[in-house]
């Protein structure tokens, strides 16, 4: 089917209500995004048709909820392009999924070994690492950015030796909308006898993945961001990789054989699903993914695209020149996550984003976006972000764009 | 109806912050940081006894937080910490907006605007905050 955006706002009831006297304009989708009606609808049918506990139960309802779930699991296989469901793995989100690598690939981790992150990394894919730096003795490396926002391929080389065992990347930045080409690093790692994660937070929600040829050993995304329910998420793994994983959370489902004094562990991926999993979020989780990979993807993609250049282009029509707007990222026309911010001199962005909702409806992040250390390294307290979605439409970027001419006239 | 946040006296006040006057050798010092947004404010305080004599905000942060510095700096002379906790608590208060609404002294009435956004009150307390910790726990 053509990618018809007004078709698609149709199906997002939230989109209805108004903020104050003006509709809501929502451009804060990589924080996160909204869900279509089938998502809800879904999540709701299984609650009042099927809910009960997985993997645990004889009954009925039990197994038509452990069918749910697992069939979950396999739509999320399925989006990643993955031949093998038992290579995802639910968690409660991107940044569980990176705490549990962490975790648990840190185990075997020695002083002396590194791994390698950026400068382009959400707290999220930093903070995990520096706890396993500081529990086990690893070394963290950085691996540089470019001015316009992008990881320095040309510097990721030197980044990786022979002591690197992770480079755990973004694979599309939340500030620079950058997005990360993975093969060239997934190569350079594995010729070095590391391993690749990558953090696909913000490139998941733009249309299904193929794991396979990206070379990745790992991957996260969280579903709030992909149309789908807040407190579910994925890990996915290689096979043979998570086999080798030591489990890290401890407790029902996740065992094979428990005694007082030790027990034994279930196989990926369960091993690493201790207790009752997010079933409900699951179902979710793969309605949103149904839905999102029943879109013209490709008309998607060139409808943001489209959006997001009129932003761009808009908030330079502003600035007229005077070089008070400043946008993070790859320049207007090249190849970026439907994201732009911005910083605006003399403006806080907490005033912009204030007088955006209040006198606009329009919702914008304002801050550092979980990633001090890139703000620090542009000089920059925080930015203005609107990230499109979907069902973001032309109205959205009048809005944004209106907002923006009266934050001038407001905060001058 | 609550007045718009970005109306004039608050624009005012934020605006008059580069009027106030800096310490050069300050007897206390200390920074308080708004990890949501990174506001931070540095107070600079001259001391005489234990009650402020001179209070100089130094400020990376919004209109609502620089409005706020301008204000506290306008009434810090004479306090202590004991006042300056009551005043903080009794502006806490008003922001939130209880039931049991406290009085509050006229100037700190500017900032009614901002009691119906709760993620902005931070905003409006973290140069108490730093001054507070000035007092209390000052940089080294």
């Amino acid at each position: 089917m053509r990618f018809d955006v007004d078709q698609v706002a149709g199906q997002f009831g939230i989109l209805n209500r108004r903020v104050g006297d003006h509709p809501l304009h929502y451009l804060d989708n990589a924080a996160t995004s909204q869900v279509p009606d089938c998502v809800l609808e879904a999540v709701a049918s299984h609650d009042r048709t099927r809910r009960a506990n997985v993997k645990r139960g004889v009954h009925r309802l039990s197994e038509e909820a452990d069918e749910a779930y697992e069939n979950a699991r396999m739509e999320v296989a399925k989006y990643l392009g993955v031949g093998c469901a038992d290579e995802v793995i639910f968690t409660g989100g991107a940044t569980a999924g990176i705490n549990l690598l962490a975790q648990s690939l840190g185990h075997d981790m020695r002083p002396g070994d590194e791994v390698l992150i950026s400068q382009l990394e959400h707290h999220s894919n930093i903070i995990p690492w520096q706890m396993l730096r500081a529990r086990t003795g690893i070394t963290l490396r950085f691996a540089p950015v470019t001015h316009d926002g992008r990881l320095d391929l040309s510097e990721i080389e030197g980044c990786i030796t022979r002591k690197t065992k992770l480079v755990a990347l973004t694979h599309g930045s939340n500030v620079t909308g950058s997005i990360t080409d993975a093969s060239p690093i997934a190569a350079l790692a594995h010729d070095r006898g590391a391993r690749l994660m990558l953090d696909g937070a913000q490139t998941a929600p733009h249309g299904p993945l193929d794991l396979t040829s990206l070379g990745a050993d790992y991957y996260v995304f969280s579903g709030h961001k992909v149309y789908g329910p807040s407190g579910i998420g994925i890990v996915w793994g290689r096979k043979e990789l998570l086999e080798e994983m030591p489990a890290v959370f401890g407790g029902g489902e996740m065992i094979e054989d428990v005694g007082l004094e030790r027990s034994t562990y279930a196989p990926p991926p369960h091993r690493f699903e201790a207790g009752t999993p997010p079933i409900t979020q699951a179902v979710g989780l793969a309605a949103a993914l149904e839905w999102l990979s029943s879109q013209d993807i490709e008309g998607l993609h060139l409808h943001l695209r489209g959006l997001t250049d009129q932003l761009i282009q808009g908030l330079e029509h502003i600035d007229r020149g005077q070089g008070r707007i400043r946008i993070l990222g790859p320049n207007r026309g090249e190849q970026r996550l439907p994201l732009v911010s911005f910083s605006v001199q003399g403006m806080h962005p907490h005033d912009i984003c204030q007088i955006m909702s209040d006198h606009h409806g329009v919702a914008l992040r304002g801050g550092h976006h979980c990633a001090q250390p890139l703000h620090d390294l542009y000089g920059l307290d925080g930015t203005s972000r609107a990230s499109l979605a979907a069902f973001n439409r032309q109205a959205d970027i009048d809005a944004f764009l209106g907002g923006m001419e009266h934050c001038f006239r407001v905060l001058g | 109806m609550e007045k718009n946040l970005y109306d004039d006296p608050i624009l005012q006040l934020a605006n008059a912050l580069e009027q106030t006057r800096p310490i050069g050798n300050p007897d206390r010092q200390a920074t308080a940081t708004n990890p949501l947004c990174g506001d931070r404010v540095t107070i600079q305080l001259e001391m005489d006894g234990d009650e402020i004599r001179h209070l100089y905000c130094q400020v990376r942060g919004c209109v609502v937080c620089r409005a706020s510095c301008t204000d506290l700096a306008r009434v810090a002379a004479g306090l202590d910490r004991a006042r300056l906790k009551t005043l903080r608590d009794t502006l806490e208060q008003f922001l939130k907006a209880s039931i049991d609404e406290p009085i509050v002294p006229a100037h700190l009435e500017v900032f009614a605007p901002v009691r119906a956004h709760r993620s902005r009150h931070r905003c409006v307390l973290l140069p108490y905050e730093a001054t507070l910790r000035a007092l209390t726990d000052p940089d080294g």
